[in-house]
């Protein structure tokens, strides 16, 4: 106890912002995941089902909705924030804080994970859904039970990778008063110089990312082959 | 069965067209095995993909089960189509398997989709299973089977269903000599002890004369010829045909051995080189000792073979005929009229190495 109060004496100090800090992370990096991972499958189906030659293809819908989504992803984040604050404070009736932060990281995270799970759902191959339909199966079954269910590797990998992206948004978020550990650790680490702060939230990041990177790979291992 | 009437089918691809089928028609019975061969780009894949409408076709009609206007396919909604579509099962050159799913899955996968329930599908799936061979290896994925026990896992997949058609597109053209014999073999035991219809779409001759018993020629969207497989490929009318049938009775040796000097002798003193083909009863007669004999020619033999369509042997042989005209045309006549198909081969062209036959009745 003793020697971690003189290595990381403002750590300890500030203890229970630090901790509310985490919790904070968590929620944003939590609620952010799940309602990525709910439009990003969503738009994703879309993109690919609607392309050319694929079981709903629809020329005019594949020429509007790539272009809104690509649109999205050319946005940098930073400026997607300011951009979105009246929408924001439409939707959740704050603009700041964890709430304030989740809308504008959802919305720059859907378009990213949607173009992945397209990219994953049309590489199952077409002979894979000519076979589906050669039974007599609905198009909304082969895509819901057979094209996800062939696809899930790729669909778990892009969960991953956004998961880590998300992570790094929520740091950035915290920024412009989102809360959280990266806004804890500028207002303590960096400004106040309390370089163990700086030092022990990088070391939790650190942990919240490779211990996302595994549990992804643990069930990217129990549900393939 | 399947009755297909004049059926049209255009790919509209950006500013060209491709008329992939030109007014096709076909009649496959029940219990028939039927074989579709052709050169790749003939249009067999889209002329079986029409017949369970994974493909619409532009115009024409597909009777499928019945000759009345409710069993023309290609006027039914979607969702009458699917119902449909159940009762014919279709298997695939890379036979599209569920690779995130086992043997067993796979096999139930149409089971489940019909809210078959649970025993019967385990019941079933066994049965299939052990007709297939594949019943040990149930719990195995994809990735672990070689490319013959796949298409048996694709093969039991597609007579989950219970259909009454199944629809074969190239289910051989990925894997070995052995391994096709094996797979024919399997075809022709689910035709003959369940009674299902096949069609088979093949661009190698030896799948279809070793269980077709009828076959279609296809070629650039039209069928040039059509009938009893051993009568279309002894027998071709059309340039495709006869070189499909060539390929089988290795007919593109003769050249070789047209252009040896001996050959050339026997030309230049008045004989004829001809092509015998022995069918069914004539192919039990000494038939060559016989004409040599009684018309006073000489028979050389250059070159034979014998090919097996089905259980149906076809004798095929070259020969060279040396004698008197006269005599050698009362030769010919004989052996016609002894059931033998003749004709007569031109060795004028043998310089430039070109042999063609002439059909001569
Ligand atoms: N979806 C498509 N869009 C455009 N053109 C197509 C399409 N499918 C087939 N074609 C064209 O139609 C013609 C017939 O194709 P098809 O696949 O039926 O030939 P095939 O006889 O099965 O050939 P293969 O032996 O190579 O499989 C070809 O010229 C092909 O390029
Ligand atoms: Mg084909």
């Amino acid at each position: 106890m003793q020697t971690i109060e003189t290595l990381l004496p403002n750590v300890v100090k500030y203890w229970d912002v630090f901790l509310q800090a985490i919790i904070d992370t968590l929620i944003m990096v939590s609620v952010t995941l799940a309602l990525v991972i709910i439009f990003g499958t969503l738009i994703g189906i879309i993109l690919a089902v609607i392309s050319k030659g694929h079981l709903y293809q629809n020329a005019i819908l594949n020429a509007i909705i790539p272009k809104i989504v690509n649109l999205f992803r050319a946005i940098p984040f930073v400026i997607l924030l300011a951009l979105l604050l009246p929408f924001t404070r439409l939707i959740v009736g704050t603009a700041i804080g964890v709430p304030g932060a989740i809308v504008p990281m959802v919305i720059a995270m859907t378009p990213f994970v949607s173009r992945q799970i397209e990219l994953t759902l049309l590489e199952v191959d077409m002979g894979v859904i000519q076979m589906a339909r050669s039974m007599g199966f609905s198009k909304p079954y082969i895509v819901l039970r057979i094209m996800l269910s062939e696809a899930r590797a790729g669909i778990i990998r892009s969960f991953v990778i956004s998961s880590i992206s998300i992570v790094s948004f929520a740091t950035m978020a915290g920024v412009i008063g989102g809360g959280g550990i990266g806004d804890f650790a500028i207002r303590y680490g960096y400004g106040r110089m309390m370089t163990d702060i700086t030092f022990v939230s990088v070391i939790v990041l650190l942990v919240l990312v490779f211990s996302m990177q595994g549990i992804g790979n643990f069930i990217l291992r129990k549900t393939t082959h | 069965m399947i009755k297909i009437r004049d059926i049209y089918k255009t790919y509209q691809g950006g500013s060209t067209a491709v008329k992939a089928l030109r007014g096709v028609s076909l009649d496959v019975a029940k219990g028939e095995i039927y074989g579709v061969i052709g050169h790749s780009g003939s249009g067999k894949s889209t002329l079986i993909r029409c017949i369970n409408q994974l493909e619409r076709v532009d115009s024409g009609q597909i009777f499928v089960g019945g000759n009345n206007t409710n069993n023309d396919i290609t006027k039914l909604p979607e969702s009458k189509l699917r119902r449909k579509r159940s009762q014919m099962g279709m298997i695939f050159q890379h036979f599209n398997l569920l690779n995130n799913s086992n043997v067993y899955q796979n096999v139930a996968m149409p089971l489940v989709y019909y809210r078959v329930n649970k025993k019967e599908i385990a019941a079933r799936v066994k049965n299939l299973l052990e007709l297939v061979g594949l019943w040990e290896k149930r719990k195995a994925y994809p990735s672990e089977l070689s490319g013959g026990q796949k298409q048996r896992v694709a093969i039991a997949r597609a007579l989950a269903n219970n259909p009454d058609i199944l629809l074969s597109d190239e289910a051989t053209s990925a894997l070995d000599p052995d391994t096709t014999e094996s797979i024919l073999a399997l075809l022709k035991e689910v035709n003959q002890k369940l009674g299902i219809t096949i069609v088979i779409i093949a661009h190698q001759m030896s799948v279809i004369k070793d269980i077709c018993s009828k076959v279609a020629v296809l070629h650039e969207g039209i069928i040039v010829d059509q009938g009893q497989t051993v009568d279309v490929f002894t027998n071709p009318t059309h340039h495709v045909t006869e070189r499909f049938a060539n390929s089988l009775f290795q007919a593109e040796r003769l050249q070789d051995i047209l252009s040896s000097g001996h050959i050339r002798n026997i030309c230049a003193a008045g004989g004829t080189v001809a092509r015998f083909l022995f069918r069914g009863s004539s192919a039990d007669e000494a038939l060559i000792s016989q004409i040599s004999r009684d018309f006073n020619v000489d028979v050389n033999v250059i070159f034979g073979n014998i090919v097996l369509f089905g259980k149906e042997p076809i004798g095929h042989l070259y020969v060279a005929i040396s004698g008197s005209d006269d005599n050698i045309n009362k030769a010919v006549a004989y052996a016609q009229s002894r059931g033998v198909l003749f004709s007569r081969i031109n060795t004028n062209a043998t310089s430039d190495k070109k042999a063609s036959l002439d059909a001569n009745d």
